[in-house]
């Protein structure tokens, strides 16, 4: 607010100087000498910034108490945070991130897939003072996901217990993901059942997807493609989610409320650009 | 309303909705196989204007790359729209529903580049079921 106040009445005097100038005799009054040259003013004006994209602190140390509580599902897998560009790829190139406590700015160094893991003096005495993790883009450019990864999986294929726990450690734990908290959502969440609905969370593929298959040995299943680019619903209330814009062609769901696939299955991904399948032996 | 009153008239319903079916496109669909699909839709050759003649017009989903899929369904049994509505629903939910699907991919030409054809059993799984 101090800065606000600050810029609006450095600009208003700027304006009226101006304003001024441009009243002949005053500008005549004004001026050193009648035969020098008027020297030229350059005024440079910019929009103080709005809203950032930014999430509590609270809201991660949630998601790290349920990671820890459903660590069973991919027990030697790690917790990150994921950042995702909602509208536009290009703001990758200059996303940046900073924990803000009060008046203090640190900067977190983010990966080359734009993510970080928790600090270890991320305390929740920090998060009770109101620490956010805060981007430098517009509020709702961003679109933040859990990320849990087993290690030694390839980018083309995911293991079902690690996004299994994702689900987990975010939706209504962390809630991180944008959506519509409805009534019955909270009733399942408090169950620990919200993870049994297919439609629980929506994740986005390295690359644009053209299907997804569960693999476990030699059993699998090709999900049908309501489970593909939210073409399963209504985009009356796109604007609602993370997934509708730029993430859309990589955005898939899971049938999280079949319980019959084990934590090992591999998920795997057919991209857009790979070539068309021969015909079945 | 007594109980037995009401457990007639949902399976009244159940049955009458069961027998039915539902489809997107022209309906060619029902009888489209992976060799005819071959024939029909083939990358980087096939246009959206030549699906169209052929099969009817797709739901369309389009991207940001200029992209897009067209989805074509045919399901048998009841429509999917009956298992939102209460008490039908948990009848309905729970039938065998064969769902025959064919998405085609084009590029932001429109010009076909994949296509998928799957038949599967689009029965509802709950919390708890086999």
């Amino acid at each position: 607010m101090g800065l606000s106040t600050q810029s609006c009445s450095t600009a208003s005097r700027r304006a009226v100087m101006l304003a001024l100038a441009a009243v002949p005799g005053v500008a005549a009054l004004a001026a050193p000498g009648a035969s020098e040259p008027v020297p030229q003013q350059v005024q440079v004006t910019a929009p103080l910034p709005g809203a950032r994209d930014e999430k509590t602190l609270a809201q991660l140390l949630a998601a790290r108490d349920a990671f820890e509580r459903h660590h069973a599902l991919a027990p030697d897998a790690t917790l990150a945070f994921r950042l995702y560009a909602r509208f536009d790829p290009q703001d990758l190139a200059r996303l940046q991130l900073w924990l803000v406590d009060g008046p203090r700015r640190t900067p977190v160094p983010l990966d080359d897939r734009q993510r970080f893991a928790l600090s270890a003096d991320w305390t929740s005495a920090l998060a009770d003072r109101g620490a956010v993790l805060r981007t430098n883009l517009p509020d709702g450019a961003v679109a933040w996901h859990v990320d849990v990864r087993s290690p030694g999986m390839p980018d083309d294929l995911r293991r079902l217990g690690d996004l299994r726990l994702e689900c987990e450690a975010d939706t209504f734990h962390g809630n991180l993901q944008r959506g519509l908290r409805t009534p019955i959502s909270a009733v399942l969440d408090a169950s620990d059942e919200l993870c049994l609905r297919d439609d629980a969370e929506a994740w986005f593929a390295e690359r644009p997807i053209f299907g997804v298959a569960l693999v476990d040995g030699p059993r699998r299943r090709t999900l049908p493609y309501r489970y593909l680019h939210g073409s399963n619903g209504t985009m009356a209330m796109a604007a609602l989610f993370d997934w509708p814009y730029a993430l859309r062609d990589r955005t898939y769901f899971l049938p999280l409320d079949d319980r019959s696939w084990p934590d090992g299955t591999n998920v795997v991904f057919d991209a857009m650009d790979d070539p068309q399948p021969g015909p079945s032996p | 309303m007594n109980t037995a009153r009401l457990a007639c008239m949902l399976a009244v319903a159940a049955l009458a909705v069961a027998a039915g079916c539902s489809t997107a496109g022209n309906g060619r669909l029902v009888r489209l196989d992976d060799p005819e699909a071959r024939g029909l839709l083939v990358p980087g050759t096939t246009t959206q204007a030549d699906v169209r003649e052929t099969l009817g017009q797709g739901s369309v989903i389009r991207f940001r790359s200029g992209w897009q899929t067209w989805q074509y369904q045919y399901r048998e049994g009841v429509a999917k729209g009956w298992d939102e509505v209460p008490y039908v629903g948990l009848v309905t939910s729970r039938l065998a529903r064969p769902t025959k699907e064919l998405v085609v991919l084009f590029d932001d030409h429109g010009v076909v580049r994949r296509w998928s054809l799957q038949q599967f059993d689009d029965r509802e799984i709950r919390p708890g079921s086999p």
